[in-house]
């Protein structure tokens, strides 16, 4: 781990009883950096989270935090601030007051903790309720307090727990890109758990994908979304999810041959020449293929080699307005192509689709890791 | 609008209540205020009464006995609700935490408050007694006195000895109202308050006590009317005695009726004692009011 890692956990686990909650975690970040903690619920990505803020206790490993151990220090000396699901605002006390507790604690001058108060109201356009109490706050002001409160002190680290869940589907984009404004705008190193992957993809500089107390994968959302270490990742990382498709597939003159079944039993052949040949067993076998809905489209370039085309029968085509999604029977799984929204194709159709080969996966059908 | 029948259906239901009400409140009430203002007695033969303004009052507010009387409840009821909300909050939080047996503990606290307080006064009579009383040998065998005392046979201890009686059997009530409120403080904000560096103590003081205030404040209203008109206890512990020392205002209204016969007179005390706990409670709004301004989410 790097010196300059603003926090570094090493090798951590955390079990309630016999419960094996996190699993040999390893995580670093650099300073302002986004990351993303991401997962399905129960995956362990909110109790690492409560690990690094000092809420829970660590069974075994190191917590550091700008180079200190903070393993088993109380959440106050850590120097982080967090903002949570429910915002946890103080509802006896004005939004002023609020913001200006943790300075309130640490017994800041009245005049400067009014003036500081006073400029993180301002960047986050709060100002004018200083003087409210949360009840009398929508749910994006409390969402704006709350932050305002994080930021006021200035700490090393910000935690974010869900912040967004409680927002409606509007309000969330809105605060999605207010979060990041405020990340560029003061470079502050932030972890951030979601379970909602558009969230991690928008927002993170880094990816932490976990399941079951493991992590899956670390790395940019490029690396994430274009490279995925397993089927899980895989299936979990955007939105339709990748279809994985089993195939049947062998070496051939220096590409890949795929042979995919169809519902209509001619079965959908493709050659892929970018991926060396070397990547699968000498024998022919059954993988799992991994392709993006928008690398299977109606698209009119085709070169015959990254992007080849085949006849497909559509089952259901579901207009989205920027995009038609429509979905095919590949290998007895139900496979989705993106399709440009002014497509004028219906269910039961024989269309010609584009498949682009360029970032095809391919993952082992036991382990379901990537080849 | 109601409709006629809907009309006639609701003072079908209201009568029996009103009518309860009119017979064991609003008749002694309208009786006690009337009483007040003459020189009625309690006598075998019927007695003409005759009406004499505010003299019942105005010998009530200048016997300084009567004053004395009523500082000292007054003292009685803040030390008493002081030491029970105190008490009651500490073993609440106490009880609020995670350990073994604390279900247990939680049953057994409620035990004093159970028990009728005339047997909680001569339980604590005898645990008091200068000859054999517990408090005596426990004292004495720890070494805290040198000789067996009369705890509640001296002027300057009786009172105290009193209300630490009527603390033990109270403060069970407000440990369960603190207790029930406590289990309502949403983990997170203590969570947020202690990374934003508040310690135990600012968080009780920022967090805790200003979310659980609202019961707080009606078990305090309610161990406040009942501690000001305190009488069983004083009647079983003291009789009112040594030298009046533990002679609550109560207990004054009682003697004047039923000692000295004199129900005008006695009235006029008990009007008086009634309109200063009403203040009292009034004064306990106006501080929850001023506090509770918009202060839930």
């Amino acid at each position: 781990m790097s010196a300059h890692s603003i926090l570094s956990v090493e090798r951590l686990e955390k079990r309630y009883g016999d419960v094996h909650v996190l699993k040999d975690i390893n995580v670093a970040m650099q300073p302002g950096d986004f990351l993303v903690l991401v997962g399905p619920s129960g995956c362990g990505k909110s109790t690492l989270l409560g690990c690094i803020a000092g809420l829970s206790d660590v069974t075994s490993g190191t917590i550091r935090i700008a180079g200190e151990d903070r393993t088993h220090a109380e959440p106050a000396s850590r120097d982080i601030a967090m903002v949570f699901q429910s915002y946890a605002l103080f509802p006896n006390m004005t939004v002023g007051r609020n913001i200006g507790f943790g300075l309130e604690v640490r017994k800041v001058s009245d005049g400067e903790r009014d003036a500081k108060v006073r400029q993180v109201a301002e960047m986050l356009k709060i100002s004018h309720l200083l003087e409210r109490k949360p009840a009398e706050l929508s749910g994006g002001q409390r969402q704006r307090v709350a932050m305002g409160r994080a930021l006021v002190r200035e700490p090393k680290l910000f935690l974010f727990d869900e912040p967004l869940s409680n927002l409606d589907a509007k309000l969330r984009v809105t605060m999605r890109t207010e979060i990041k404004r405020m990340h560029q705008a003061t470079g502050a190193s932030i972890i951030y758990v979601t379970h909602d992957q558009i969230e991690a993809m928008t927002l993170a500089t880094r990816i932490v994908v976990m399941k079951d107390g493991v992590v899956q994968q670390i790395g940019t959302p490029k690396e994430i979304y274009d490279t995925p270490v397993n089927t899980f990742v895989a299936d979990f990382m955007g939105a339709p999810a990748m279809n994985l498709m089993p195939a049947k597939v062998s070496r051939q003159d220096g590409a890949i041959r795929i042979e995919i079944a169809t519902a209509g039993g001619q079965p959908l052949v493709l050659t892929d020449y970018g991926n060396a040949p070397t990547l699968l067993p000498e024998s022919p076998a059954d993988l799992i293929v991994g392709l993006r809905p928008e690398a299977m489209t109606d698209a009119d370039q085709v070169d015959g080699r990254l992007i080849q085309r085949a006849n497909c029968q559509l089952d259901v085509v579901e207009p989205a307005g920027a995009d038609t999604y429509a979905v095919i029977t590949l290998s007895g799984t139900e496979a989705i192509a993106r399709l440009s929204g002014d497509a004028t194709v219906t269910a039961g159709e024989i269309v010609p689709l584009s498949f682009n080969l360029s970032k095809i996966s391919y993952f082992d059908p036991h382990s379901g890791k990537r080849l | 609008m109601l409709g006629r029948r809907q009309i006639r259906e609701k003072w079908m239901l209201l009568v029996p209540a009103m009518a309860v009400l009119g017979v064991i409140t609003l008749v002694p009430l309208v009786n006690t205020l009337w009483l007040s203002f003459t020189d009625a007695r309690i006598t075998a033969i019927v007695t003409p009464v005759k009406l004499i303004g505010l003299e019942n009052y105005v010998y009530a507010l200048t016997d300084p006995d009567f004053q004395e009387a009523l500082w000292r409840t007054l003292y009685f009821t803040v030390v008493s609700v002081g030491l029970e909300v105190a008490l009651g909050i500490s073993i609440a939080l106490l009880l609020n935490q995670e350990f073994r047996g604390r279900t247990l503990l939680r049953a057994l606290i409620i035990l004093p408050w159970a028990v009728p307080t005339i047997v909680n006064a001569v339980a604590w009579r005898l645990i008091y007694h200068p000859d054999y009383g517990a408090l005596n040998s426990l004292l004495f065998q720890l070494g805290f006195i040198s000789s067996y005392q009369s705890w509640i046979g001296s002027t300057q201890l009786a009172l105290n000895m009193v209300i630490l009686a009527d603390v033990w059997k109270n403060f069970p009530l407000v440990v369960y109202v603190a207790l029930a409120a406590l289990q309502t403080v949403p983990g997170e904000l203590l969570k947020a308050a202690a990374i934003e560096g508040a310690g135990p103590w600012k968080r009780f003081r920022a967090i805790t006590l200003p979310w659980i205030a609202g019961p707080l404040l009606v078990v305090i209203v309610l161990r406040t009317i009942e501690a000001f008109r305190v009488f069983d206890i004083v009647y079983v512990m003291t009789g009112g005695g040594p030298a009046d020392s533990t002679k609550t205002a109560s207990f004054y209204v009682y003697q004047e009726y039923f000692n000295y016969l004199r129900s005008g007179s006695g009235a006029s005390y008990a009007v008086l004692v009634a309109g200063i706990s009403a203040v009292l409670i009034l004064a306990y709004y106006a501080a929850a009011r001023r506090q509770d301004q918009g202060s839930r989410a």
